[in-house]
């Protein structure tokens, strides 16, 4: 368990996180998401890598002004204490629903194409324990777990070849045959894919070599930019954008026509193995919902771990009805997303306001 | 309260006792003397205390018969004695050591050492003498850890031969060894070897204070010991290797590894020492690099294969009979059609089957136990296939996965890896392919989690240092092999002193 | 203390599910007794309802048998319930390898509600093969084939990608949906027949949106196979008539196509569409019965002249033919597509691929021609 504050986070770890905590359950759903794009989604990783990585500056710079603090102690130093606590409550809250999406999506995604004919409650239930494993260990582990996963995963990407022997690489052409009310409505369809990179407002102070972590966290975004537009380009080649459009997890499609002698249907280990990247996004965002109750609270204790993974757990298994289920998992946290990535300029804004620009904070 | 404080408290406990009511301590200071020694020795029926007239003086001698040897100490002690003609014993006997009066515990320790102790009331004067001969077993060859290249000694039950056989290996005065007493009631010889310079400072501070730290009775073999110098001893995993080859541990020292060695045990442990260690064996580096890498990929891909062999065949029949290829679905299904229980139960019954023809192959003289083997697994799969028990597929998969557990040259792990096979194939059939690999998961944040002497035991998995690699799954030529494993982060880095000495 | 709490956990939930598994009244099947349907058929018996027939097989170690349930419905869940019933085993469609509609269903009904239907169910695999009958798929399926492995097996095998029946286009769920969805393209089936106790695939059925609407033969199936870019092709004969001093006679090429490339482009304009279809084959000469002597080059490039002229004129007219009928098995719309900017729909598609030109350059080169001069 980290305990104080030890940089513990060396450059492949920072990079791991970033990978990792954006790839998740997401990607599965990015080629139906970015469907008004038609052919043309293959290219819209790269402005979306570009927007992230603009957005990223604030963020850096920001915990650049307080290389000690995450954005949970900024947030009380700059706002006072009760404003301050005010928008950790709502960050928590973001964390909380962050989690919670991502397990929901993928338990129930677990549910309908795996083990069909039981209910969530047991997948759900392991998936939340190994979640608690792994985050009670610490940034450190949820680290190593990431990089570990992407090697787990990684070779998945071969039987994207699958796709392109259809020899439908062609349907890229015509280039840039779209508008800009499609590109809109894609950006809002898929940034939530991109999310997860904010989280480095949190373990920022955990970093070793803090000079570097913004080129650390650009490469890691720009390894998941690459990943999408491979995986896109093959959803390109290989389906029909009706298919595209009306096919909700296209990439397991197109893992389910694969024929190896001794398997087929390889779509069942593409959603078990799903389970690691997964795992590594949504401990991610358990472990900030932890540290943000343990700000608040002043103290470290096992219910800060529990509580919010309680709340996800039922959140996920209530009596909520599915419609405000996914208003709740993926309106509001996506709005909450959008502010999170935004805060930073505000605080900036204030920081300079303060304690003129660029000086660091007493 | 946690695990943690109350094995804290009941060792702070037991400190406290100790140092207020300690048999032996209240002893010292007391003087030596014949009578108080045979007092001590009440009952402890090998003592021979006898008394001899040399030159018309009274020598009290005392010596346990089974660990002294009558001849070498008539020898060394009786004889030069004999024509002493009165000078200080000191000149006479070369290899005597005094003990001051009141020194009584020394002298009883010393005693059941096997040394021989003579007391010169008249000279106020005591002595001790090491006389310790006893019995050994001979240096015999490794036959849990047999290669088929490479030297062949293995480790004895004797700290000092242990010792020796890696001082002939070792030729430097770095290699240093500590030695510590431990056990509360065997007071046993533990020592601790290092190659100074090589070895990080920090790691064998850190193992000096654990093993002082440790608090038992008495260690009857190496793995009880290791188990409590461990970082986490709940984890099913070893976290410090074994092995009782002295080339492996010579191996290990010069990496900058640090090894401990128990009296009475024919094992070192090596410590730190990370996952993929447990999967490579000495004859990986006298093999040449390209066979080494192979059996190397092997051995670890054997453990994946392992555990989601027999489980993967429950939850492909339970959950997922889609990702049957056609032929293989006849095959299977025309197996299946006769066995009346789900595939977890068929799957948990033959994997314990094979557990107990191991177990029982173990107990048995060997002779008999290999015939055993045989006939029983023959006969029990067989048997077992005609009466519609299991699936012909299911024997197959199930030996395949039993063969391939005993890969691992460490004994520990392959241990450990059987034992975590089960868990495998009672969450395969509780959630199938989903379930191996949440529980996949699970393992591998464990393991992740794992500290060996606070260094990371998946290294180089997670690389620390990009030269690892070179000697992890692939087994590098010799050339490459320029730089220490990170893992013991060594003092001095590179093994060749190329430009840096 | 979190980790032993976990552990507890999962052993509980493990332990609590089997033992609750074993106890349970409704066990859950597993291998032996899960009936797989490996062939399904439909039938046509009118506009609403359709008449289902699937083939089990049934495990047993002597000789390989077949279970055949059939029943009549209007949805495809509604006929797996009914078929249920009556097995005694419980019925999945995991395994499924053929679908198969009789042609009157496919050129009435069309195939396009019941291939959705089962493109959705998650269990249904993506590689099951689509194919059409001609006459009833029940029979088809009912019926024992000698000397032939048991059904399921027999009709996977002989739809599966082979060279010899490369003029089909192997259609498998995905290539079907894909292709009824492109708007680039129309669907092409393999259509098989029965006879005595064979199942034969004749031709190729084409399909209009998701009716049937002719077919072509297994010759033009070849060369549309071929546009589509497919490497290997089946084997072609090819007769020429022979001039020579003593009249004309009649010379046999067969040719094994190892290699084949296509290349289709279109011109981008909207008034005057040109499609130019390029295609290189490379062929090996496996009979040959005329008198040239192909050792000598020149009368070994007249020959491929001579072939590549034959296939031009082939294609030219099945391209025409199909514009004419308004189908484009070829996609060949896809050449086009590539060059417009704009919402792109099968109306537009259409519209220009009825006034498109064709342009095919044949590029034939003779690899090899047997052992014997």
């Amino acid at each position: 368990m980290d305990r104080g504050k030890i940089t513990s986070l060396n450059p492949y770890h920072v990079i791991g996180l970033v990978v990792n905590t954006i790839i998740g359950v997401n990607l599965l759903t990015l080629s139906n998401a970015l469907s008004r794009m038609g052919y043309n989604q293959w290219w819209f990783p790269l402005v979306l890598g570009i927007i992230v990585t603009l957005s990223l500056f604030p963020i850096v710079a920001i915990c650049k002004r307080y290389p000690d603090d995450s954005l949970f102690v900024i947030n009380v130093k700059l706002l006072g204490k009760f404003w301050g606590r005010f928008f950790n409550l709502i960050i928590i809250v973001y964390a909380i629903l962050s989690v919670t999406s991502v397990n929901s999506d993928y338990v129930r995604l677990v549910q309908t194409s795996m083990i069909n004919n039981e209910t969530i409650t047991i997948p759900l239930l392991g998936l939340v324990l190994v979640m608690l494993y792994i985050t009670n260990c610490g940034i450190k582990l949820i680290a190593r777990f990431c990089i570990i996963s992407f090697f787990f995963t990684a070779w998945m990407f071969y039987y994207l070849q699958w796709g392109f022997q259809k020899g439908g690489i062609m349907h890229i052409f015509p280039l840039f045959n779209t508008n800009l009310a499609d590109m809109l409505d894609a950006f809002n369809q898929s940034y939530a894919s991109m999310f997860g990179y904010e989280v480095l407002l949190f373990y920022y102070p955990y970093i070793k070599q803090k000079e570097k972590a913004f080129r650390h966290a650009a490469i890691g975004i720009w390894i998941v930019v690459t990943v999408y537009v491979l995986i896109l380009l093959t959803s390109v080649a290989y389906f029909s954008e009706w298919e595209i459009a009306n096919l909700v997890y296209p990439i397991l499609n197109l893992f389910k026509a694969v024929e190896l002698s001794f398997l087929e249907r390889v779509e069942n280990l593409g959603i078990g193995l799903w389970v690691f990247l997964v795992l590594s996004t949504c401990t991610t965002y358990l472990w900030v919902a932890r540290s943000g109750i343990e700000e608040m609270a002043g103290k470290q204790r096992l219910w800060h771990l529990l509580f919010p993974a309680v709340v996800s757990y039922f959140l996920i298994r209530s009596w909520i009805p599915l419609e405000y289920q996914e208003f709740f998992f993926h309106k509001v946290t996506l709005w909450l997303g959008y502010g999170l990535v935004l805060w930073p300029l505000f605080l900036l804004l204030l920081h300079a306001i303060r304690f003129g620009n660029g000086g660091k904070a007493p | 309260m946690s695990a943690k404080e109350w094995w804290r408290s009941q060792v702070d406990k037991l400190v406290a006792a100790k140092a207020s009511g300690r048999t032996h301590s209240n002893d010292q200071g007391t003087t030596i003397t014949s009578d108080r020694i045979k007092a001590q020795m009440q009952n402890v029926d090998d003592l021979n205390s006898t008394s001899w007239v040399m030159n018309d003086e009274v020598v009290h001698v005392f010596f346990l018969e089974t660990m002294v040897d009558n001849t070498q100490l008539y020898e060394t002690i009786f004889l030069p004695l004999q024509r002493s003609d009165g000078r200080d014993p000191l000149q006479v006997l070369p290899f005597a050591k005094g003990i001051a009066m009141h020194e009584f515990e020394t002298a009883i320790n010393a005693l059941l050492r096997g040394h021989t102790v003579l007391i010169f009331p008249e000279r106020d004067l005591v002595l001790e003498i090491n006389t310790f001969q006893v019995e050994h077993r001979a240096i015999s060859q490794s036959e849990n850890e047999a290669t088929v290249l490479g030297p062949q000694d293995s480790f004895v039950e004797m700290l000092q031969i242990n010792v020796s056989l890696l001082r002939r290996r070792l030729t430097t005065p770095n290699l240093k060894i500590c030695t510590y007493t431990i056990g509360t009631e065997t007071h046993n010889k533990v020592a601790v070897m290092y190659l100074d310079k090589i070895a990080n400072d920090q790691n064998v501070e850190r193992i000096k204070t654990r093993i002082a730290n440790v608090q038992y009775q008495g260690f009857v073999g190496m793995a009880v010991l290791k188990q409590m110098l461990e970082d986490k001893p709940y984890s099913p995993f070893p976290q410090f290797g074994l092995t009782n080859r002295p080339d492996n541990a010579t191996a290990a020292l010069l990496d900058g590894r640090i090894l401990i060695i128990l009296n009475g045990s024919p094992e070192a442990a090596i410590c730190p020492s990370s996952f993929l260690e447990m999967f490579s064996s000495p004859e990986d580096f006298y093999n040449r690099w390209s066979t080494a890498s192979l059996l190397r990929f092997i051995r670890f891909f054997g453990l994946f294969i392992t555990i989601m062999l027999t489980s993967g065949y429950v939850s492909v029949l339970t959950y997922h009979p889609e990702m049957l290829p056609p032929a293989l679905l006849t095959i299977l299904s025309e197996s299946r059609s006769k066995v009346p229980f789900p595939p977890v139960l068929e799957v948990l019954f033959m994997e314990l089957v094979i557990e107990i023809l191991r177990e029982a192959g173990i107990r048995m003289p060997t002779k008999i136990g290999q015939t055993i083997g045989i006939v029983g697994g023959i006969v029990i799969g067989t048997a077992s296939v005609q009466a519609g028990l299991a699936s012909n597929i299911l024997i197959v998969l199930v030996s395949i996965s039993a063969l391939l557990s005993f890969l691992p040259p460490n004994f520990l792990m392959s241990n450990a890896i059987r034992l975590i096979r089960y868990a495998f194939i009672i969450i395969a059939g509780a959630l199938g392919l989903y379930g191996q690999l949440l529980m996949l998961a699970f393992l591998f944040a464990h393991l992740l989690n794992l500290t060996s002497l606070g260094t990371p035991y998946m290294t180089p998995g997670i690389p620390r240092q990009w030269t690892d690699l070179f000697n992890s799954l692939f087994r590098a030529p010799m050339k490459f092999i320029v730089f220490r494993n990170r893992m013991s982060r060594a003092e001095r880095e590179k093994v060749r002193p190329i430009g840096e000495e | 203390m979190i980790v032993r709490l976990a552990a507890y956990m999962l052993v509980l939930i493990v332990g609590g599910t089997l033992f609750s598994g074993c106890s349970s009244e409704i066990e859950r099947p597993s291998l032996e007794d899960m009936a797989f349907i490996g062939v399904i058929g439909f039938d046509y018996i009118n506009e609403k309802d359709v008449k289902v027939s699937v083939s089990t097989p049934v495990p047993s170690h002597s000789k390989e048998k077949t279970q055949v349930y059939s029943t009549v419905a209007t949805v495809m869940s509604e006929a797996m319930l009914k078929m249920s019933t009556k097995a005694e085993r419980t019925m999945s469609l995991s395994q499924l390898r053929v679908i198969l509609f009789n042609e009157e269903y496919a050129r009435k009904v069309g195939i396009r509600k019941i291939v959705l239907d089962l493109y959705r169910n998650p269990s249904v695999g993506e590689n099951a093969f689509v194919a059409i009958v001609k006459g009833n798929t029940a029979d088809l399926i009912r019926a024992s084939y000698q000397n032939k492995p048991e059904l399921n097996t027999y009709l996977n095998d002989l739809l599966r990608p082979r060279v010899e029946t490369a003029f089909s286009s192997f259609t498998s769920i995905q290539d079907s949906v894909y292709m009824m969805t492109n708007e680039v393209s129309d669907m092409n089936l393999p259509y098989l027949v029965k006879e005595d106790d064979d199942i034969q695939i004749t031709k190729v059925a084409l399909f209009k949106d998701e009716k049937m609407i002719g077919s072509v033969s297994q010759r033009e199936g070849a060369l549309i196979q071929a546009l589509l870019g497919r490497k290997r092709l089946p084997r072609m004969s090819f007769e020429f008539q022979e001039q020579s001093g003593k009249g004309s006679k009649t010379e046999q090429v067969v040719l094994d196509f190892v290699w084949s490339k296509s290349k289709v482009r279109s011109n981008g304009n909207l008034d005057h569409p040109m499609i130019s279809m390029k295609l290189e084959l490379r062929g090996m000469l496996v009979g040959y019965t005329g008198s040239k002597d192909l050792k000598s080059n020149k009368e070994l490039t007249q020959l491929k002249k001579q072939l590549e002229s034959e296939i031009k004129k082939e294609t030219q007219k099945l391209v025409q033919r199909l514009q004419k009928e308004g189908v484009d098995p070829a996609s060949l719309e896809e050449s086009l597509r590539q060059k417009y900017y704009g919402n792109w729909t099968r109306p537009i598609a259409m519209e220009l691929y009825q006034k498109a030109r064709f342009n095919v350059t044949i590029n034939m080169e003779v690899v090899g021609y047997g052992t014997i001069k």
